[in-house]
């Protein structure tokens, strides 16, 4: 009868041992995080980032005009306001602020937004598509170093500059904007630091006396997350 | 029989010398650690300055610096990593082949208790590298979109080659470039082409596919090796006042057309920045610093005829370290 006891005990432990090597145990957070990386998604991950995790970075934009005065006089301290990703030469803002439409071009309308000055300084994004990461990096709530590839980490800002057409500047498009009319807007903004080395935002880049037609302002390029109609 | 058991003799004691001699590496100092600078190609000119940048940085830094090109082959990539973790390196500075194939080397590294730190390519995992040290290829080639744009206007048809296409900043490089230009319907890619990131390939694809295309306005490149290769390409057929050239990297002979005119734009890498940084990062780690980032995206910086005074070959002027 001993015997037989030892061999149940033998054969369990065996069979515990024969288990126990073939099962994982690991948390369940951990797991789900894991499965959610796997199956990647930039558009839904672009809709949380827009629905639910962006609104908490946008109570403390600064005030655009302060942002383009300090820019223009005093360049390495906007810049260390900025936000930089990695290793770069281009820093991104949120700001916010309201000014009065100046043109209205295809990619875009030319926004004053310095009262002492009636030239623009903001190109404000209203065209057909968006490039480039200024509200993804602006807003620091997307570390590349969470993503397993960098391709997975660049699709995001793909996706961010949808929604920004579709639901930020379409609707806004149909108040149909003219020169004269004001606009209040809160956006994201990238600055690559020899842009603003030689002229500063609101001047005249390109004029010469052979070509004065191909002259063109030198402008804060905005990236609009909200824009109204004053 | 003495006469066959004298060949056999020669035959192993050649064998054995060749042995000796390919692996024989200067031995470091008493108590001085090594580290192994894994480099993909040494084919390719940029490749070249990104492992020298890193030898250099790491000797700057007290270590005993081995050399081993992978020659684009991950089989000998992996045969590389045999030889460290034989050799007891302290840490690996690794610029891969393979985004997933390179996976496993890294992870027996690991293993074996050596660090690796990627340099300008990346590995397609978090938590296998310490850290990685990485180009911002995507958002370069935005910038190079946008140009191309600008320079063609909204209309005209193009071609583009691609590198290696295992490689992440071969997809990371096209993807950037066509998140800006498939906005514009009137600029028809007419033919899209691995050549590899070679020079020599670059040629010969760009020669049968301007005999396909002979009215192409543009063609942009993966790389400036294969800038270089479609731009004699074009050279030869005449055609290279029509089509606009676009590389990628910062080489040096690319650095030189665009300076003379011959090839339109390119976006700076910063190789040596690249490898100083990984490097240090290293030195960091094997002194106890943890908290290192997975990954370090560098810019990467349009550079045409409007700002090429800026810079010098695989870097900006005012500071040839970066």
């Amino acid at each position: 009868m001993k015997r037989k006891h030892l061999l149940y005990v033998i054969g369990l432990a065996a069979l515990a041992l024969v288990l126990g090597s073939s099962l994982e145990f690991r948390r369940l957070d951990e797991k789900r995080a894991e499965e959610r990386t796997a199956r990647f998604s930039p558009a839904e991950y672009a809709r949380d980032f827009w629905d639910n995790r962006l609104a908490a970075v946008l109570d403390h934009p600064q005030p655009a005009d302060e942002l383009i005065r300090l820019f223009n006089t005093d360049m390495e301290a906007a810049i260390a306001q900025g936000r930089t990703l990695g290793h770069s030469r281009v820093h991104a803002y949120l700001l916010a602020g309201s000014g009065r439409v100046t043109a209205v071009q295809k990619d875009g309308l030319l926004v004053s937004v310095l009262a002492d000055d009636p030239n623009p300084e903001i190109l404000l994004c209203t065209g057909a598509y968006i490039s480039g990461n200024a509200v993804r990096d602006a807003s620091g709530l997307v570390d590349v170093s969470a993503f397993s590839d960098t391709m997975k980490f660049n699709r995001i800002s793909a996706e961010i500059n949808r929604i920004v057409v579709q639901e930020v500047i379409a609707p806004f498009l149909e108040r149909t904007p003219q020169v004269g009319m004001s606009v209040r807007f809160l956006g994201a903004a990238e600055v690559a630091e020899d842009a603003t080395e030689k002229t500063p935002f609101g001047g005249r880049v390109g004029a010469t006396h052979a070509s004065p037609v191909q002259a063109s302002w030198h402008l804060l390029r905005v990236v609009p997350i909200r824009l109204e109609v004053e | 029989m003495a006469k066959k058991w004298f060949a056999w003799v020669v035959v192993v004691a050649l064998v054995a010398a060749l042995a000796i001699g390919c692996g024989r590496r200067e031995q470091p100092a008493q108590g001085q650690k090594k580290i192994a600078v894994v480099v993909s190609t040494l084919n390719n000119p940029w490749f070249v300055v990104l492992k020298d940048a890193a030898k250099a940085r790491a000797e700057e830094l007290g270590y005993k610096a081995d050399v081993f090109d992978s020659q684009n082959s991950p089989a000998t990539e992996a045969g590389h990593f045999d030889t460290i973790i034989d050799g007891k390196y302290a840490a690996i500075l690794f610029n891969p082949t393979d985004a997933q194939g390179s996976i496993a080397s890294v992870q027996r590294a690991k293993d074996a208790g050596i660090p690796t730190f990627c340099m300008d390519r990346e590995i397609s995992a978090g938590d296998v590298a310490v850290s990685q040290i990485l180009s911002d290829n995507f958002s370069g080639c935005v910038a190079l979109g946008e140009y191309f744009v600008r320079r063609l206007g909204d209309k005209g048809a193009y071609v583009e080659l691609l590198g290696l296409l295992g490689d992440n900043n071969t997809k990371n490089r096209s993807d950037g470039f066509h998140s800006v230009v498939d906005n514009y319907p009137g600029l028809k890619m007419v033919a899209q082409q691995p050549a590899d990131f070679d020079r020599t390939k670059a040629m010969e694809v760009m020669e049968s596919l301007l005999q396909a295309h002979p009215d192409i306005n543009a063609v942009f490149c993966g790389n400036d090796a294969m800038a270089m290769g479609a731009h004699r390409a074009l050279v030869a057929a005449g055609k290279d006042k029509q089509v606009m050239v676009f590389g990628f990297d910062g080489a040096k002979d690319v650095i030189d057309e665009i300076r003379s005119g011959r090839i339109v734009a390119t976006g700076m890498q910063f190789p040596k920045t690249m490898a100083k940084m990984a490097a240090e990062s290293a030195d960091q780690y094997l002194k106890g610093k943890r908290d290192l980032p997975q990954k370090v995206p560098v810019a990467v910086e349009l550079v045409n005829a409007e700002n090429i005074d800026k810079f010098t070959a695989y870097g900006r002027n005012e500071d040839p370290g970066k």
